[in-house]
Order: structure tokens, then sequence, then C-alpha cells
């Protein structure tokens, strides 16, 4: 099959490549640009590992086609943070153990990223149903919770700040 | 899981998607969010030569409220559906409905138009439509033509919507008075186990005017006009619901899944039902 | 007393630790963590027992090519066994090193004492050897009597089980209508000896009674009349969000295992393992006034229904 010229914006660069139709953005992403971050969970939308950030909404990247995204602009996990300097969720979730394997915990982060924007002051309830596109096997997400509601804390403290 | 080859079309307005539709004809779909159909597509359960993408026809988006009536594009995704605070004010139902779909991020993607028109007897939204008689808006290459949603499903995945047909709006009438959709699931993300949609208007004591319908309790969305009619003229007590239950009840056919069998379905479509209008009729 | 084992194969796990010249150290195990946290509470085990700081403690596990022989990580067993190895390993080096202190400090090596991180003369306080000046000579002075280096392995063969407990309280209210089930309260207790990482032993406390959470109220593979397996999905198959998960009050006692060098217990399964009753027992409980004498799991919405339908509780 035709291979199609597209455009992604990730983490800031603009990235001009070749893919299939059918190539799922979360293959792209890993395979093409070597963005490992996202991960491929169950692959029918249910276990959120694969979040990403596409124009401003959280999206389950192994359901959306390359060429869908074709033009978008997206966040993944490494454009939160790197090492040496993470972004407060990661230094949430490092201090709180908001991980354990740590497989869910790039979707997570990039969740929680976009919830915080959606809603800044979450309730415990606010981030469980929030939260709720994402599994998790290990933490039992009571600490995941606890780093989310820190992270927020810790965001709004530097922003007012800032003001 | 890789889906078999198909080609990608993204046109920006309904007559080129029309005229793409109408080339390939059997081997062309339509995608709005994409999150029945991808799926299917990776399990290799939808074989699609062309994918025609609808995000870029600015025609099938918005949200316009003129007066009492509301018009919904199809590409209008979920979560646009309960962030817009008119929409909420005018019809506040479809709010309520939209949060207890699926998840956050599939909310993202998730559209009104694909979820009415897909046809999947488990989806939210087309119950919701019978309820507010809403219209939808069919474009072809004949041109437009409307159908009540309360007269599109004919059976699972089956609507009135023809192959070159595509669904670009809802459109209902705005009634006040009380709503509630009531959905009972095993957990987030799952379609219901039952699920009702109510409204209601309030006359002094009596309430004046009803609409029932019902998700997942049959391969079709299920109107009733009998529960409605059953409430219509009384004062909404334990007795006259109870009727209106037992006449919705009359309406379905559940069949036995992993949530359980028949029976049990069957009354807890009662209780549900029971509890929506009950949450209606308090709002009304 | 007899070792456990399995058809006599014996139940041992190893760790073998090189402490480098520089003061920082690796040692290698024959588990491998999947996310209970090993790198940490390995490295904390060993800091305590030889006084080198834990991030100065490389944990290498999972590697055939060099980890020492081990039988692994499951049931629970990482700390009780492979943890034990760690400190008996950690006591080796420390013998070692304290004969080497004792020559550098011109004392009988019955002189000394350990003090958190050094070997101090007895009564003589401002006389010692760290830990990590004694590293460097271990490898770059001729010490009479002893090989240059510190390095011990250890393969620990445990006496008998450690035997970690707990009590688990699970407040629930159950719709008889629609047989949902909603969690009040849940409290746990537990009870894993020696707590090395209370944060790394909250978080599996967490983790199992999530497991224990699923399995009690909704996980089956339930399998259609020609043995398609009908609960493939992740939809299907009960793996609850953050939605659906209680939130949970911990707590612990900490009694020590008698025979463990640090008495230390497992934890990973023993929230998992009570809390599945706990669950259960709660839907029971409910019942129980109105006649139920048994259920089975998983206690779904349909099943609970059940159980009030057959009890007569719909009218």
């Amino acid at each position: 099959m035709k291979k199609m010229q597209m455009t992604l914006t990730v983490n800031g660069e603009a990235h001009e490549l070749l893919a299939e139709p059918r190539e799922l953005l979360i293959h792209v992403l890993r395979e093409k640009l070597d963005l490992t971050g996202p991960h491929i969970g169950c692959e029918t939308s249910h276990c959120g590992a694969c979040t990403i950030d596409m124009n401003g909404r959280s999206v389950k990247s192994c359901t959306v086609f390359a060429a869908q995204a074709n033009g978008a602009d997206i966040t993944t996990i490494e454009g939160l943070g790197a090492p040496g300097a993470l972004h407060p969720l990661q230094e949430a979730f490092r201090e709180h153990h908001g991980l354990q394997c740590g497989f869910c915990t790039p979707g997570m982060i990039t969740r929680a990223h976009r919830l915080l924007q959606e809603n800044p002051n979450p309730s415990e309830e606010d981030i469980r149903f929030g939260m709720a596109g994402n599994l998790c096997r290990c933490t039992g997400y009571q600490n995941i919770v606890k780093a989310i509601l820190a992270a927020a804390a810790e965001m709004n403290a530097v922003k007012e700040a800032a003001e | 899981m890789i889906p078999a080859a198909f080609e990608y079309h993204r046109p920006t307005d309904i007559a080129s998607a029309l005229a793409t539709l109408r080339e390939f004809g059997d081997e062309a779909r339509v995608v709005a969010g994409g999150h029945s159909l991808i799926p299917m597509m990776k399990l290799r359960m939808a074989a699609i030569g062309h994918l025609i993408d609808l995000q870029d026809i600015a025609d099938l988006k918005g949200i316009r409220i003129d007066g009492n009536t509301v018009r919904i594009g199809a590409m209008v995704t979920q979560q646009e559906l309960i962030g817009d605070a008119a929409l909420t004010r005018a019809a506040p139902l479809l709010r309520e409905t939209a949060l207890q779909i699926a998840d956050p991020q599939v909310r993202a993607v998730g559209t009104i138009g694909g979820n009415v028109a897909n046809g999947d007897p488990g989806n939210d939204m087309p119950a919701v439509m019978q309820c507010l008689d809403a219209t939808f808006t069919l474009t072809g290459p004949g041109g437009t033509r409307e159908v009540k949603a309360r007269d599109f499903y004919e059976a699972a995945y089956v609507t009135a919507r023809a192959d070159e047909e595509i669904l670009t709006a809802v459109s209902f009438t705005v009634s006040g008075g009380g709503h509630a959709y009531e959905k009972q699931k095993r957990k987030i993300g799952d379609y219901a186990t039952a699920a009702a949609a109510v409204t209601l208007q309030k006359d002094g004591t009596v309430c004046s005017a009803a609409s029932i319908a019902m998700t997942n309790l049959s391969d079709v969305p299920v109107w009733s006009k009998a529960a409605a009619d059953a409430l219509v003229g009384t004062a909404c007590s334990h007795a006259d619901i109870g009727n209106a239950v037992a006449a919705a009840l009359a309406d379905i056919a559940p069949t036995a899944d992993n949530r359980g069998p028949v029976e049990f379905k069957r009354h807890v479509a009662g209780i549900i039902i029971r509890r929506a209008i009950e949450r209606a009729w308090s709002r009304a | 007393m007899k070792n456990c084992d399995i058809l006599g194969m014996g139940m041992f796990d190893s760790c073998e630790i090189r402490i480098h010249p520089t003061g920082s150290a690796i040692a290698r195990l024959g588990t491998i963590s999947q996310g209970q946290g090993h790198a940490t509470t390995f490295a904390q085990i060993l800091a305590s027992e030889i006084g080198l700081p834990a991030d100065s403690i490389t944990i290498e596990e999972g590697d055939t090519d060099t980890a020492p022989y081990g039988l692994g990580t499951y049931g629970s067993r990482s700390t009780p066994v492979a943890g034990a190895a760690t400190a008996m390993a950690g006591r080796k080096i420390r013998a070692k090193a304290q004969m080497i202190a004792a020559y550098l400090l011109e004392v009988h090596d019955g002189d000394l004492e350990w003090d958190v991180d050094r070997f101090v003369v007895k009564g003589a306080p401002e006389r010692f050897k760290t830990m990590a000046e004694i590293a460097y000579a271990s490898y770059n002075q001729a010490i009479p009597g002893l090989e240059p280096g510190l390095e011990a392995v250890s393969y620990y063969d445990p006496p008998n089980m450690t035997y970690p407990f707990g009590a688990y309280v699970c407040v629930m209210e159950i719709d008889v209508d629609t047989g949902v089930s909603d969690i009040r309260q849940f409290y746990a207790l537990d009870d894993c000896g020696t707590r090395i990482n209370p944060m790394i032993i909250e978080g599996q406390v967490h983790g199992g009674l999530t497991e224990a959470f699923a399995i009690a109220m909704g996980q089956e593979i339930a399998y259609d009349e020609i043995g398609n397996v009908t609960t493939g999905t992740l939809m299907d198959f009960f793996l609850p969000t953050a939605w659906e998960t209680p939130h949970y009050t911990t707590d612990f006692t900490e009694t020590p295992s008698p025979h463990h060098p640090i008495g230390a217990k497992g934890v990973g399964e023993s929230p998992n393992v009570g809390g599945v009753p706990a669950f259960s027992n709660a839907v029971h409980d409910a019942f129980r006034p109105f006649g139920l004498k048994q259920s089975h799991m998983p206690h779904d919405q349909w099943r609970i229904w059940k159980i009030a339908h057959d009890l007569g509780l719909h009218g």
C-alpha cells in the first residue's frame, strides 16, 4: 500500500514522515519517532497505557491512525519532563510511590497532565473519575491519586507565586 | 493488531465526502472518533478499502441553540457535549448521559454522530435521542432528508441510513421539565446492563408529558410510548410509576450475556426505569 | 530443623556482594523485581548491615550471566529468602571488614565494636575505620593473613516459612434490587515482621487488596458452551479502574520472624489472600440475617442479585 506523507508536531518538534494509512499512531510514535514512552497495552482502547495528548485532548493512541493525526500537535511523556528536570507530576509520582512496575505510568502521567488543565483543583473523586481510562494492576490507584493531588498543589503554588 | 490496508481520505466538505462514498460504494466507510470502528478493523471484523475521515468538515461541527431548537453537528465529541454550558442549560440530559459513556479518553474523541449512527444497541445516545424525539439529518447524493430517531433503528447495526448517506447532525426541541439518564454498568467503560432516559413535564402536581427510552435492552434502542402514556395525567405516585415500568418492560427483549441472564436484566431494567422516572419527576 | 524443600530441592536464594574500593557496592541476587521495589528494599537491608549508604549500592537482578543461582521471585519469597541472603552476605563482608579494621587500627578484632558505618575501638571512640576506608584498604594494602578484596556470597536456605499475617475489615453496602455493591470502608492491618520500607509495603498492600477486590467481586474466565472464552476483553474481565477501587485504610503490627536474620517476612500476597474473604464475607454477612448459607465468587452484580432473589428479597 502506498505510503502517505504526513506532518506531526511532537513535543514541540515538527516531523515529516511517511507511513501507511493503516499504521496506528502508537506505532509511528514508538517505531518511527523512537518515542517509546507511550506503551502498547491492551490495544483495544481500554487500558490507557498508550495515552498521549493530541490537540489538547487526552487520546488513546492505539485507536488512532497516524493519518488521522496528520497535522496534529502531540505531546508524549517525553515532552513533559526529562531526567534531571522532571515535571511536577513525575516528581510527585516518584515521591509518593505512584508507580510500581511502571508500565501504566507514562499514560497515567500524560492523562493526569491534561486532567489538571481541565480541573486544576480536583478532589479525590474527580481524580478517580478523570483517571478511569487508565488501568493499573500494581498500585491499587491510591498512591496515584495521592501523587496527582500533591502535584496539583505544587503546580498551583508555583502558579500563584508567579502571579 | 494492525488492520488490513486501506486508502485514507480526508475531505473538507460534505460534497466531497459523499462523492468518495459513492465512488467506492461498499468498500468505503466514514470515520468520526473511530473508537467503535478502529477496534473492529484491527480485529479484521470490518474490512474497509477506503476510510473517509470526517474531521476536517466544518459543517459537521458545532452546537447551535436557537430558541427551543438544538442542533448538534455529528462530529461534536462527548467531551464537547459535557463542556458546553449553554447546551447543559438547554438540555442537561445530554451532559448527564455523556458522563456515563466510556472513559475520559474515549469521550475526547467519541462523537455524538458516531454514537447514534453506528446502530450499536449498547450505545447510550440513541435512547436519549429517542427520548428527546430528536431528528437525524442524513445527507446523500440526492440531498438531505430527516429521519426521526424513533424510526431510525431497525436491528443491531442496521439503521435507516443508506450506505451512500452520511449522518450530519442531530436536532431536537427542548421542552424543559425534569430529566434523567440512569445507567447500571459493571465498571467504567462498560455498556449498560440496563439504562433508561426519561423526560417529564409537570403541570401543578400532574405529569403533563413524558418520554421514556431504554438502552441495551433489545437489539435496538426502545422508546416506550405505553410507558409514557401510563404517566401522563397522573401524579407519578409509586403505583403510577409501577404501571409505567410494567408498560416499558413489555416493550423490551433483553438477551443474556456476561452481565447476566434475561431474568436479571428485566428486573434491573424495572428498577433503573423507576429510578430514572423518580429522578426526572423530582427535577420537573 | 528440616529445611523447606520441593521434592528434595532446596528453597534457597542467593546474594553476591562486591564492595568496590571507592566505597560503593553491587549486590547481585537470584530474584527479579516486577515493580516490588527490590532495588530499594535490598539496598536498604545491605546498607543497614554494612554501613554504606543505600544510594551507593547497586542491586542487579535478572541477568543469568552474572546472577548467582536462585529460585526467583514468587510466593512473596524475595525478602524472606533473598533478603535473608543479602543480610547474611552483608554480615560476611562485615566480619572480614572487622579483621581489616583491626589490622589498620593495630588492635585485636575483639576490641572493636560496630557503630552504624564503622568499627570503633572500644573505649576510644576517636579511633575508628569507616566501611569506605576499609573497602579502600582491602584492595590497596597488603594485609597479612587476609586475601585482598571485599566480596561475599550467601546462599540462604530458609529453615521455615515466614508467617506474615493480617486482618481485614470490609464495610459494604449492597443494593439488593440491582446487585450493585459499594465499598464504604476497608481497613487492612498487615504484619510482615520487620518493616524495611514502609512506603513500599503500603504500595504492596494497596495492590494486593485491589487484586483481592477484583477476584472477590468480579473476575472470572467464563466460557461459552463450545469452550470459547467470553471474558477476553478488559470490558468483560473485571480489572477495576480507579473509580471502582475503594480507598484503603492501612495499618500494621510488627512481629519479627524468629528465624529470619532481620525478622522480615513477605507482604506481596498477604493482603491479597486475606482480602478476598474479607470482601466476599461482607456480601455473605449482608445476607446472613435473611438465611444465606453459602454463595459463590465472584460476587458480581448478577450473582448478588441472584442471592437476593433466591432468598425472596424481591417480593
